[in-house]
């Protein structure tokens, strides 16, 4: 599957400090952090790890935390994924992980919607 | 439904999260080794902008490094107050009290994205293809568009399929488009109904197809994240324009520079932007976005959050009818009077009367209501409102199509979340 290994990004932050990417003078003093949320905008809950590396390979997080579905409906969605985007299967335990995680705090109340 | 607050990310973030990603997507930059690299076409010209003076060394600038001006700006470069839904792929909406110009300009455009906008963009070496079922096929620069067709300067309404999608309950997938995803800008371009017919139409023809240049999210280049078409009939009107310029000036990297199809009326998926090649076929087009319950709505009307089969689902066409209020702003305060006004279009019809109530759809009020300017354009309304004294008031807009359908109060549900056409409402606080 295509993921960036923790591995990978610790490489890619040790490399901005060359690139200095510039927040504020504290930031390049000490190097580079990743933004502020680890997960982006994703809720912190058990799963949310799993769940970030898993998906946003392809894309933003910001999609999934504006989605408000059932446990049924997540799974779908990571059917679709693998047939019809190329995403490869995500194992288990991961998968169990990622669909507990979803259904938890992106369902159809959406108690974690963007605002 | 009023707008959320956007949520922003600076500049910064984008580029820690991956940096080679972000130049790409941000500048349009492909770097070299070096992890340097040139700024082309678009990014270059999106990097100047942004400054407000051109960038003499913009060989030497180091991927990842932005420049220091811009480290606290948004990730929405070139545009004016955008709503951010997704940051990768880029997807925002605009305000609708941002949208109060009759014409939308560049700035306050909404940005759709299916996959990942190409990094090569240059206008002097763009190609575009028209193929398939055609007597002549052709290949065509932009400076041959130019010369070889008329060149035409057209408003014309571009609205995303899923507008209005945040308010389905319950939710539907994809991104929860509230109100902005809809423009009207004045686009120059050559009519692609002059394009086919120098190409020859085959007789067999049924539906063209649309190829653009944007990447899939997966990375795999074999895969396109978006192609879709039309009917051949729907594609030989005269409205229809494959156009190279955007308010008089370059399209915007994230609106299809330097070329894109501009479908006015139809889904904005059937506006390929970064446009490459059309080709006819003499079946329903089956590129990606076209089947399953992409762009499509269940054939029969289905009650919220029912499980509809596949096979039950058929294409979106025409867009419906619907109006937008652009001024007040929802949650404003009001004296007494109010001058109201907004915009009002309906998929290859008319808008023939736009109403407006303040006494929740009790009683009605017309609007003055504008021609389009031209075909495919929305049309302009106002209204000078006396509220009957203080007090909290909302006031509804609902326009009317020469086909006699209204607005509706309440969504037609559908599984994928399209057609939202439902009143728009904003909240007045009168003192």
């Amino acid at each position: 599957m295509k993921k960036l290994s923790l591995a990978s990004i610790t490489v890619l932050a040790s490399a901005l400090i060359f690139a200095a990417v510039s927040f504020d003078d504290t930031a390049q003093a000490n190097g580079p952090e990743l933004a502020e949320n680890e997960f982006g905008i994703l809720k912190v809950a058990e799963g949310v790890e799993t769940t970030f590396y898993s998906c946003t390979a392809c894309h933003s997080e910001m999609i999934i935390a504006q989605q408000g579905l059932p446990r049924k409906g997540w799974d779908e969605m990571l059917v679709w994924m693998v047939e019809e985007q190329g995403m490869s299967e995500i194992e288990e335990p991961d998968r169990t992980v990622i669909l507990d995680y979803l259904s938890t705090h992106y369902n159809e109340d959406r108690p974690n919607f963007p605002k | 439904m009023d707008g959320d607050k956007p949520v922003v990310k600076t500049a910064g973030d984008f580029f820690a999260q991956d940096p080679e990603r972000a130049d790409r997507e941000f500048f349009g930059r492909v770097s070299h080794k070096d992890r340097r690299g040139f700024l082309k076409g678009a990014g270059l010209a999106t990097l100047g902008t942004m400054l407000g003076m051109s960038v003499p060394f913009h060989r030497n600038f180091p991927q990842g490094l932005i420049p220091e001006a811009l480290a606290n700006q948004d990730v929405l470069v070139g545009k004016d107050g955008l709503t951010l839904l997704n940051d990768r792929p880029i997807n925002a909406e605009t305000p609708p009290h941002l949208l109060d110009d009759a014409v939308t300009p560049t700035n306050r455009h909404f940005i759709r994205n299916n996959g990942i906008p190409p990094t090569d963009v240059d206008p002097a070496t763009w190609e575009l293809t028209i193929d398939g079922l055609v007597d002549t096929p052709l290949k065509l620069s932009i400076a041959d568009l130019k010369s070889q067709f008329e060149v035409v300067t057209m408003s014309l309404a571009i609205e995303c399929g899923g507008n209005g999608r945040a308010a389905f309950n319950p939710p539907a997938k994809g991104n929860q488009w509230t109100l902005g995803a809809v423009a009207c800008s004045e686009w120059t371009g050559v009519r692609l109904k002059d394009v086919l017919n120098k190409a020859g139409v085959k007789s067999n023809v049924v539906y063209t197809a649309h190829v653009g240049a944007d990447e899939h999210l997966s990375g795999n280049p074999d895969k396109l994240p978006i192609s879709r078409g039309m009917p051949i009939e729907k594609a030989m009107t005269d409205n229809i324009l494959i156009a190279f310029e955007m308010n008089g000036g370059a399209l915007h990297a994230q609106n299809g520079a330097p070329l894109r199809l501009v479908v006015p009326g139809w889904p904005g998926s059937c506006s390929q932007k970064w446009l490459k090649r059309i080709y006819l076929r003499d079946i329903v087009h089956d590129g990606p976005k076209m089947t399953g319950t992409a762009y499509r709505v269940p054939n029969r009307p289905v009650s919220p959050g029912e499980k509809v089969d596949k096979k039950d689902f058929v294409i979106i066409e025409r867009m419906p009818v619907k109006s937008l209020i652009t001024n007040p702003m929802t949650d404003s305060e009001s004296s007494r009077k109010l001058e109201v006004r907004g915009h009002a279009w309906s998929g290859d019809r008319t808008v023939d009367a736009v109403d407006i109530s303040m006494d929740f759809g009790s009683t009605w009020q017309s609007a003055t209501l504008d021609a389009a300017v031209n075909d495919g354009a929305w049309q302009n309304w106002r209204i000078n409102l006396e509220f009957p004294e203080a007090g909290y008031y909302e006031v509804w807009a609902r326009a009317t199509d020469s086909a006699g359908e209204m607005q509706p109060f309440a969504i037609n549900w559908n599984p994928k979340g399209y057609l939202n056409n439902t009143m728009h409402r904003v909240a007045v606080r009168v003192a």
